[in-house]
């Protein structure tokens, strides 16, 4: 085309793009020069503005396009490029356009004349230009992370959206797109601003959706959120993000509480808890005090129970495999049989009624989990118990958590009843934990966690006839080699049962290993009931001599009182003896109770040889009886000879074949 | 104060017994004193005046002896040791009102002209001023020592001395015979016989910094030295371009100075440091248009036709030319915002002579249609943005008509339609 064919605006504009190739100096003049021409002309003025930003220059771009804004806002070329800046603001990108972007929207607030009303107006106007509701929250939240003085203008409008939008949504889950902008985005936001006014209420229904997303999203295990592309948030920042907005509440509530919230240590959280429950008077279930003790409980309560049950059962929340081996091993707590335990009493001593909220830490956990482990997770379980025992102190605490169990639909939390009988069992309260844990069946727990721990709790109750059943149960799977699960016996629950005190309690790892050294330490405990009692018992006292090889020479003083006794009676019968016993000491000792310096005590425990029923010879002790005395002392050396076999499957071996026998003697 | 209310001989006495230059210090601080309720009080009466007057003549510049009749003009030495002495004495001063005062005691013109806002000084002779080394020839020996002092105190980076002198140029007028007198020996100096070697020295540095260190003094250089090359009237002989150096420093002077005058000037507590800019801003905009429509016009350029050299300021004055209209554009918003003076900024008098001299030289030259469309683009521009900006301010009937007497120009063309 001809230049005297082109109208004025035209011709300025061909001059204008034609003088860029020449010096910049040159194009800036003609720049200005057609700016003021024009000033109503949307091609000139836009000429203008993607001239510098070809040249890449966002601070004379952000002059250009502050008064393209203003002076037009009906040219769809100037909502692309708002487009354009709004997307560079939500994400992070390094490549140069979305800098450039992103360093013209910071520089419209250089402009002296225009300040930031720019900015505020454009993301303003680009939110409500928006297609959908989702885009529309987005980018208001970019309007007020960027420019957060105007959250009290738009603060409170824009959480009622997200309310709505989430209300009417189609996601069936609270960790979606909508709840995760309130949460994770707007309410910092939000509760940081010192004179926004939102009403009580309101911040309290804002608690418990943080709570449900932040429960939700972590049991989900997976960073994933309904409706969010790509994972911007860690789960394991899920707790600090809850603290931190709690710590917010009650700073904007005027909470004493809220400064519990940046306390790292969990036991004084727990601490002043309690302190503020003891002191201060709570008022009925809408006042001031009431609500935040139990906020701020179920928060501690929520995170503790989580993260006690996550270090339990990985498998809980599909929480993936972080490579550390010893994450994955299933813990299991039960009841604990310490090596040195005497009797309830010595328990008793030690627990302190007045003080709940500082469990006596007669909690062991396995040594195959490392320190840093046992700690947390004693720290988790006992925060855990020791708000549950917190929120269930009073008539309105208990009824008014139960509303917010109800709103968190705990019913769904599978494994929240395994918990509570835990709570039972480290109350001590044998017959509510396992009504609990009959309650979930074997849904939950593996069937072998399921007949230990009831295992230890029928021991608790004094049904050690029960406890055996359990034991012989599990360590008959234990042989099965991950054979199919047969079904659990039912059992009779006892009636009554009586607080006797917290019981100690122990945090073992669910394999082979740590399944016999608990069951042996079972069956010891329910034996020694049947063999030190009056009469004969030579049948428990053989099988507790059995049981005593696997963790020898721990509880040695059992096998001394097993000699005593024997010494007592002057004679031993047992029959299995040749099979199961090859541990040199306890030979030693038994081949020394035969001698005369030992006792000359009659020993029956070989099993008649060939030749010795062709003679009618009892392989007895008895004195006098030389040839006898010979076949004794050999059968004794082949028993030590058999030292080297595992004990580990002897054991198992042991608990599986002897099985009932093993049951005559406790019912004995 | 007895000494400045009742002149007395005493001093005379006192100063007659010491030697030069110690005469000279001590008479400098002894005209302090006599200064001081000037500079804050009264007005001078004409016998303290002239009392003043006597001691300088006779003790700092040695121009009479005791009798009053005529001395030998100073040697170059004693010339120099006088130069220290007045560095050393601004250089230690405090008060800068009394500074000013003194500064003007001692640099009266012999005969002061009424200070002239005319672009066009008479009695210019243009060619003599720019053969190198001649600048100092015409000058009374008074002047002579202020425009060494000038130089000097650029040299040692004497601010006070700088502040001073910007005071004097505008009390006297920057386009006042005076103000462009010492501009041309400050462009002899710094930008005519100055080596390539001590381009990239520190003083030259140092120059570029002036506008922020002594911005008074640098603003009014620049208005000056606008009006020193710029000005073809018409009635002027060949045109002269300035030295690529100045032409330079101008350019990177002036770039900074928009947005410092922008930046600074919103503040309203601000506003009176910021009316020297405001002030000078209209003769320096007159003088660097002029100076931008010129290099168009080939005479000049047939020199260099081609070479690096030319490129080089061609893109120097198309960077002045853009820094000018973005000065423009700037001041329209800042007048329309802090309400500032609605005084004339470009007259469109000084705009019609423009145009006819463009006219004159477009008819000599009428063979290279190319440089003449550019200057003409250019020129077409500054009248758009002026008038847009509201920096053209008067009745632009005149000017429009002076418009259509040059070559067709397109651009132009719109612009004077838009305005006529």
């Amino acid at each position: 085309m001809q230049e005297n064919q082109l109208s004025d605006e035209e011709y300025v504009i061909y001059r204008t793009k034609s003088s860029q190739k020449l010096d910049s100096a040159t194009a800036k003049s003609w720049m200005i020069t057609a700016k003021t021409l024009f000033p109503r002309n949307f091609a000139v003025q836009l000429e203008a503005y993607t001239t510098q930003k070809s040249a890449n220059n966002p601070k004379e771009a952000a002059r250009y396009f502050s008064s393209l804004f203003f002076d037009f806002p009906n040219e769809t070329e100037l909502w692309e490029e708002v487009h354009e800046i709004t997307s560079a603001l939500q994400n992070a990108d390094a490549n140069v356009v979305s800098r450039f972007y992103r360093d013209l929207f910071s520089h419209m607030i250089t402009e002296i004349f225009y300040s930031i009303e720019v900015q505020h107006q454009l993301l303003l106007s680009m939110a409500e230009r928006a297609e959908d509701a989702l885009e529309h929250c987005q980018l208001m939240l970019v309007l007020l992370s960027r420019l957060p003085q105007f959250v009290d203008t738009h603060g409170k409008k824009l959480v009622d959206t997200l309310l709505t939008t989430e209300k009417h949504s189609h996601y069936l889950t609270p960790v979606n797109c909508f709840r995760k902008l309130l949460v994770v985005d707007l309410l910092p936001t939000l509760l940081s601003s010192r004179t926004i006014d939102v009403p009580q209420q309101q911040l309290y229904r804002l608690i418990l959706k943080s709570i449900e997303f932040y429960v939700n999203w972590f049991a989900s295990g997976s960073p994933l959120i309904q409706g969010v592309e790509g994972p911007d948030l860690k789960t394991e920042e899920a707790w600090t993000n809850l603290f931190k907005i709690m710590f917010a509440m009650g700073r904007k509530l005027g909470w004493e509480l809220s400064s519990m919230f940046s306390i790292e240590n969990r036991e004084l959280m727990c601490q002043n808890l309690w302190s503020f429950y003891r002191s201060t008077p709570l008022g009925d279930e809408d006042s001031p005090n009431f609500r935040q003790l139990l906020y701020c409980t179920t928060v501690l309560l929520v995170e503790s129970l989580y993260e006690y049950m996550r270090k339990i059962d990985p498998a809980c929340f599909q929480i993936p495999n972080q490579g550390n081996k010893m994450e994955n091993t299933h813990l299991l707590l039960v009841r604990a049989f310490l090596p040195s335990f005497d009797n309830e009493s010595a328990v008793k001593h030690r627990k302190d009624e007045n003080s709940p909220s500082h469990p006596t830490l007669n909690v062991t956990v396995t040594k195959s989990c490392p320190t840093q482990t046992t700690t947390t997770l004693l720290s988790n379980f006992l925060t855990a118990v020791s708000c549950w025992e917190l929120l269930q102190q009073t008539e309105e605490l208990r009824n008014e958590f139960a509303k917010i169990c109800l709103h968190l639909r705990t019913e769904t939390w599978f494994w929240l009843p395994y918990f509570i009988s835990d709570v039972y069992l480290h109350q001590g309260l044998y017959t509510e934990a396992l009504t609990k844990l009959q309650s979930v069946g074997s849904t939950v727990l593996n069937q072998q966690s399921f007949l230990l721990k009831s295992s230890g709790i029928f021991f608790g109750l004094g049904d050690h006839i029960a406890a055996t059943e359990q034991i012989l149960h599990a360590v008959a799977n234990l042989s099965l080699e991950g054979g199919n699960e047969s079904p659990t016996p039912p059992f009779a629950i006892p009636c009554s049962s009586t607080n006797i005190g917290k019981p100690p309690l122990h945090f073992m790892a669910l394999n082979r290993t740590e399944i016999v050294q608990y069951s042996v330490s079972v069956l010891l405990a329910c034996l020694q009931d049947r063999a030190f009692r009056n009469g004969n018992s030579d049948l428990a006292v053989g099988h507790l001599i059995v049981l005593l090889q696997y963790d020898w020479p721990n509880n040695s003083n059992l096998l001394e009182e097993s000699l005593d006794k024997i010494r007592r009676q002057g004679q031993f019968t047992y029959q299995l003896f040749s099979s199961y016993v090859i541990q040199v000491d306890i030979l030693e000792e038994i081949a020394y109770l035969t001698t005369d310096q030992g006792g000359a005590i009659n020993v029956d425990i070989f099993p008649p040889s060939a030749a010795q029923l062709a003679t009618q010879r009892r392989m007895t002790t008895r004195r006098g009886d030389l040839g006898a005395r010979e076949d004794f002392r050999s059968a004794m050396k082949r028993q030590m000879s058999r030292s080297p076999e595992n004990i580990h499957n002897l054991t198992i071996r042991f608990i599986v074949r002897e099985r009932e026998s093993i049951l005559l003697a406790i019912k004995s | 104060m007895a000494i400045a209310c009742s002149p007395q001989p005493d001093l005379h006495r006192i100063l007659r017994r010491l030697d030069f230059p110690q005469s000279a210090k001590e008479a400098l601080a002894c005209l302090e004193q006599l200064c001081l309720p000037l500079a804050h009080t009264r007005p001078p009466t004409s016998k303290q005046l002239d009392y003043i007057g006597e001691i300088i003549d006779e003790f700092v510049f040695c121009e009479i002896d005791h009798k009053g009749a005529r001395r030998k003009r100073l040697n170059p030495l004693q010339e120099l040791q006088l130069l220290e002495v007045l560095l050393g004495y601004f250089a230690a001063g405090e008060d800068k009102v009394i500074l000013n005062t003194v500064f003007m005691m001692l640099f009266t013109p012999p005969h002061t002209p009424s200070p002239s806002p005319s672009p066009s000084p008479s009695g210019f002779a243009r060619a003599d001023v720019f053969t190198p080394g001649t600048a100092t020839v015409t000058l009374s020996d008074r002047m002579r020592i202020l425009a060494r002092l000038v130089s000097a105190a650029v040299a040692s980076h004497n601010l006070a001395v700088l502040n001073c002198t910007g005071v004097w140029m505008q009390q006297l007028g920057c386009l006042s015979q005076h103000s462009l007198n010492l501009s041309r020996v400050f462009i002899e100096d710094y930008f005519v016989l100055n080596t390539p070697q001590s381009t990239i020295s520190s003083p030259t540095s140092y120059l570029e910094q002036l506008p922020q260190l002594a911005p008074h003094f640098a603003s009014c250089f620049l208005t000056a030295a606008a009006e020193l090359y710029g000005g073809i009237d018409g009635n002027r002989s060949t045109y002269i371009p300035p030295p690529m150096c100045l032409l330079y420093t101008i350019v990177n002077w002036t770039m900074p100075y928009t947005t410092d005058f922008k930046s600074t000037t919103p503040t309203p507590k601000r506003k009176h440091s910021n009316d020297i800019g405001l002030l000078l801003w209209p003769d320096y905009l007159n003088g660097a248009l002029k100076l931008l429509l010129i290099p168009a016009i080939p005479v000049k350029l047939e020199k260099a036709k081609e070479t690096k050299s030319a490129w080089n300021e061609n893109s120097y004055y198309s960077q002045l030319h853009s820094s000018l209209l973005e000065s423009m554009q700037e001041r329209s918003v800042l007048q329309s915002q802090q309400q500032l003076l609605q005084a004339e900024v470009i007259s469109p008098r000084h705009l019609v002579a423009l145009v006819r001299g463009l006219q004159e030289s477009c008819a000599k030259n009428n063979s290279n249609n190319e440089k003449i469309q550019l200057s003409l683009d250019r020129l077409a521009q500054s009248v758009q943005v002026a008038q847009s900006s509201g920096c053209l301010y008067g009745n632009t009937h005149e000017l429009m008509q002076a418009l259509r007497t040059l070559p067709y120009n397109r651009l132009l063309d719109i612009v004077v339609r838009r305005y006529s």
